[in-house]
């Protein structure tokens, strides 16, 4: 039995078509992938995986690039703010008030060191007239560090005092750093950080004052008013009230913010 | 992919073993034309280097008896009705081994057919045909003994082990 199941199974074979269309089917198989080889061949494979690789670096740059490491914001009466990277380049602007929007359209600032755009922004704030005497300039720096905080301070102060100066001696100029909640909480207010600071303090001697009663008003202006309110005045906030005894020429200032960088001439 | 004269030889040596698994799981020869392609294309694109010939034989029956299974399982198989079935095309089958083969399939299960194709005529150990159908060694001798006694009563007379 053993025998006649090996000899059944020794009749069976496969015939020449089968083995023939087998070949064929291979061969027509074998050419189809040798052409999708040859579609991918190895210098479009390697530019594939360089294109893959300047994708990842364009996308790890566009993110290094556009993620925003400080906030110097600018308040004469214009009040406006820059937003740098960590290149010290200028990636975003914003206007608290419609005169810093004006001087934000004036002046293109994106892409510009901070150094220039401070510079472009002080050009447009004087022409238009708003650096008179007696100008307050307020400088706050909010920054992702101590040390670059610093730096912008120092530089800012030093920078803005070489250009505004000689252009108008007796303007003030102030410089401070400010910590992320009071820029945030000013944000939140639409003012910025130094005019926010300004009108907490006077807040502090004025039940009645509000952030939205002095937003508009400039940080010279509230700050007279709150030393009215110290030295027991009650006179309205006139903005041509009489001279700020804080704001004398040539003296250095101090108002309670714990702010480590005010320069005057 | 493998050399052209990598599959002529494995057609040469292999192609009638390929064929007889095929004869005892389908009837059809669309299906028939079907595996054996898809068997030699899955030998022709694997590359790695076969220990010996009988590691290559015995791949093949493995992928060969798999793709048959593939084939009975699939719905279009099972659902779709072909003019050809029942009809064992391309096969020359002398008279006195019709009743042999026609006893082998119908055996009951398939597998079965597969122990007896591979141990009568391959001549493989129940151990050899464990590992090529990654079975339990008990399990072959059970199938062996299960399909000789189902063959006795089909053709009569002894069918011994080796």
């Amino acid at each position: 039995m053993e025998d006649k199941i090996r000899a059944a199974f020794a009749e069976l074979h496969a015939d020449e078509a089968l083995i023939d269309d087998t070949l064929a089917y291979l061969r027509k198989e074998a050419k189809k992938r040798q052409n999708g080889s040859k579609k991918f061949s190895l210098p479009m494979r390697l530019g594939a995986v360089a294109a893959m690789i300047l994708l990842i670096v364009g996308l790890f740059s566009y993110n290094l690039y556009f993620t925003a490491v400080a906030h110097v914001s600018i308040d004469v009466n214009p009040s406006v703010e820059l937003t740098l990277n960590r290149f010290d380049k200028v990636i975003d602007t914003y206007a608290f008030n419609e005169d810093g929007t004006n001087i934000l359209n004036e002046a293109g600032l994106r892409g510009k060191t901070y150094s220039e755009a401070a510079a472009l922004l002080l050009m447009a704030i004087e022409a238009n007239g708003y650096i008179v005497e007696d100008t307050l300039i307020s400088v706050t720096v909010q920054a992702t560090s101590n040390e670059r905080e610093q730096t912008l301070c120092e530089s800012l102060l030093q920078f803005i005092s070489e250009k505004i100066l000689p252009v108008q001696a007796s303007a003030e100029i102030e410089v401070f750093p400010v910590t992320a909640e009071v820029w945030s909480n000013a944000h939140g207010c639409h003012v910025s950080p130094a005019r926010f600071l300004e009108i907490q303090e006077l807040m502090d001697v004025d039940d009645t004052a509000t952030i939205e009663d002095y937003a508009d008003t400039s940080i010279r202006q509230i700050r007279r008013r709150t030393q009215e309110c110290r030295d027991g005045h009650t006179e309205s906030n006139d903005s041509n009230s009489e001279s700020d005894p804080q704001n004398e020429q040539g003296h250095w200032q101090g108002n309670g913010h714990g702010h480590g960088y005010r320069g005057g001439h | 992919m493998r050399s052209e004269a990598d599959i002529n030889r494995a057609l040469q040596m292999y192609a009638d073993t390929v064929r007889r698994i095929c004869f005892m799981h389908l009837n059809n020869r669309s299906d028939v034309e079907d595996v054996f392609q898809e068997v030699f294309l899955k030998y022709a694109l694997h590359v790695a280097p076969f220990e010996s010939d009988a590691h290559e034989r015995a791949w093949l029956i493995r992928v060969a008896i798999n793709a048959c299974k593939d084939v009975l399982k699939s719905f279009w198989r099972r659902k779709v009705f072909s003019l050809e079935e029942t009809n064992i095309t391309g096969l020359t089958i002398p008279e006195e081994c019709t009743d042999v083969l026609d006893a082998v399939l119908r055996l009951v299960p398939p597998k079965y057919r597969d122990v007896i194709y591979l141990h009568y005529y391959e001549g493989y150990s129940a151990v050899e045909i464990a590992a090529i159908l990654r079975q339990k060694e008990n399990t072959i001798y059970t199938w062996l003994d299960r399909a000789r006694k189902q063959l006795k009563t089909l053709l009569g007379g002894e069918l011994g082990g080796r």
